[in-house]
């Protein structure tokens, strides 16, 4: 992945982009002092840079903002500022900032947000489907995690389908599904969609009566956690 | 903002903290009205969500509350708030989401919404919209948290 970092002090861009090189292996490219120098950013930022960085104070960043947005496209802005004023912040958000993090911080943050913006692909917002429920997938390395909230009823298992599951490791978190409405037939048939693809899967519960019904139906202990980083952790 | 979008999210809110908590004494704090959803407590659940209303749903609270809401659903005692944690409190929201869900589905509603996202720490980043928004406080024994309910009709 590579990033740009746009900074009217290069000490402090240097940092950044030796933080992003070290601790997530992110090649950057520091531009400084673009508007001084009559930089044309959009030119200046290659097709492949995946992620933007603003350290300039709010004009010369809405300027920018400006410059580029019509090359956004799936690219990720974060802007690092010192504004007080919260109208100011809403300003710059509203210009296509994925992260506005504000002066000072700590490096960590820094790394954590940009985790946060890729590594997890968070996934769209979804509809509320026929049946009252809804379903979210997301790829965290090679396992695929997907969760049911609201109901567990006809038709999540075309929803399954659906999603294009291209592991054959899954967590499957069911905390969010509703007790009151929850189809036992549609567990099995949940339950046997993975079997059939011979799709490992690990189970996200806390509620004793989803979990009773999955031991009831053969789930191992071992194969139900009550988080989704301990049933990831599980596949290595 | 209609009281039929507001209510699930903070039913949900207080049977989900009643079930994993295991106690009744829950109650409700004084509503007030700020400008925006932003985070005061350090520990932040978002949900957006769009359809006949849009906005957010941020349930905000301090890392001490969020530990003993944690402890709770781990049975282990929670000391930091590390990424098995907030991978817990993720769960949490699942259930409190996932509660709402069913509430609105069943009263006609039909939402979408983000999968709810946790943030924690004292540096805070900022991307909500500036929507007037409708503050529950949840009060148990020493603890709270703050229903942050920002939507906008369609």
């Amino acid at each position: 992945m590579k990033a740009v970092i746009l900074s009217n002090i290069f000490i402090l861009a240097n940092q950044i982009a030796s933080n992003l090189k070290r601790k997530l292996d992110i090649e950057s490219l520091v531009i400084t002092n673009p508007l001084k120098r009559e930089i044309k950013v959009s030119n200046l930022i290659p097709d492949d840079v995946s992620l933007v960085i603003f350290d300039l104070p709010s004009q010369e960043v809405k300027e920018i903002l400006e410059d580029i947005k019509e090359n956004k496209g799936a690219r990720k802005i974060i802007v690092l500022g010192n504004d007080d004023s919260y109208k100011d912040i809403v300003e710059i958000v509203k210009m296509g900032v994925d992260k506005y993090i504000k002066k000072p911080f700590q490096d960590e943050l820094l790394i954590r947000v940009v985790k946060e913006l890729f590594s997890q692909q968070t996934p769209a917002m979804e509809k509320v489907d026929k049946g009252g429920f809804i379903t979210f997938a997301r790829k965290v390395g090679e396992v695929w995690v997907v969760t049911i909230l609201g109901c567990l009823e006809e038709g999540v298992i075309n929803r399954l389908e659906s999603m294009k599951i291209d592991t054959n490791k899954v967590v499957l978190s069911l905390n969010g599904v509703s007790v009151g409405c929850l189809n036992v037939s549609e567990l099995d048939k949940v339950i046997q969609f993975f079997r059939d693809r011979q799709i490992d899967v690990r189970y996200i519960v806390v509620r004793e009566k989803i979990r009773g019904l999955l031991l009831e139906r053969g789930i191992g202990e071992e194969l139900i956690f009550t988080n989704e980083v301990l049933a990831i952790k599980s596949f290595s | 903002m209609r009281i039929e979008y507001i209510n699930p999210f903070v039913e949900a809110t207080f049977e989900v903290l009643s079930e994993i908590l295991k106690e009744g004494n829950l109650r409700r704090g004084e509503l007030f009205l700020k400008r925006s959803p932003t985070p005061n407590y350090g520990v932040s659940i978002i949900i957006g969500l769009t359809g006949p209303a849009s906005g957010r749903v941020l349930l905000d609270m301090p890392p001490n509350t969020a530990k003993k809401l944690i402890s709770a659903i781990s049975g282990d005692e929670v000391k930091d708030l590390n990424d098995i944690g907030k991978s817990a409190l993720g769960e949490i929201a699942n259930m409190i989401v996932g509660n709402a869900v069913t509430k609105l589905y069943k009263k006609g509603f039909t939402f979408a919404l983000t999968p709810p996202t946790v943030i924690t720490g004292n540096d805070y980043t900022i991307d909500t919209p500036q929507i007037e928004t409708l503050v529950v406080p949840v009060i148990f024994g020493e603890d709270k948290l703050e229903i942050n309910i920002a939507l906008k009709e369609a």
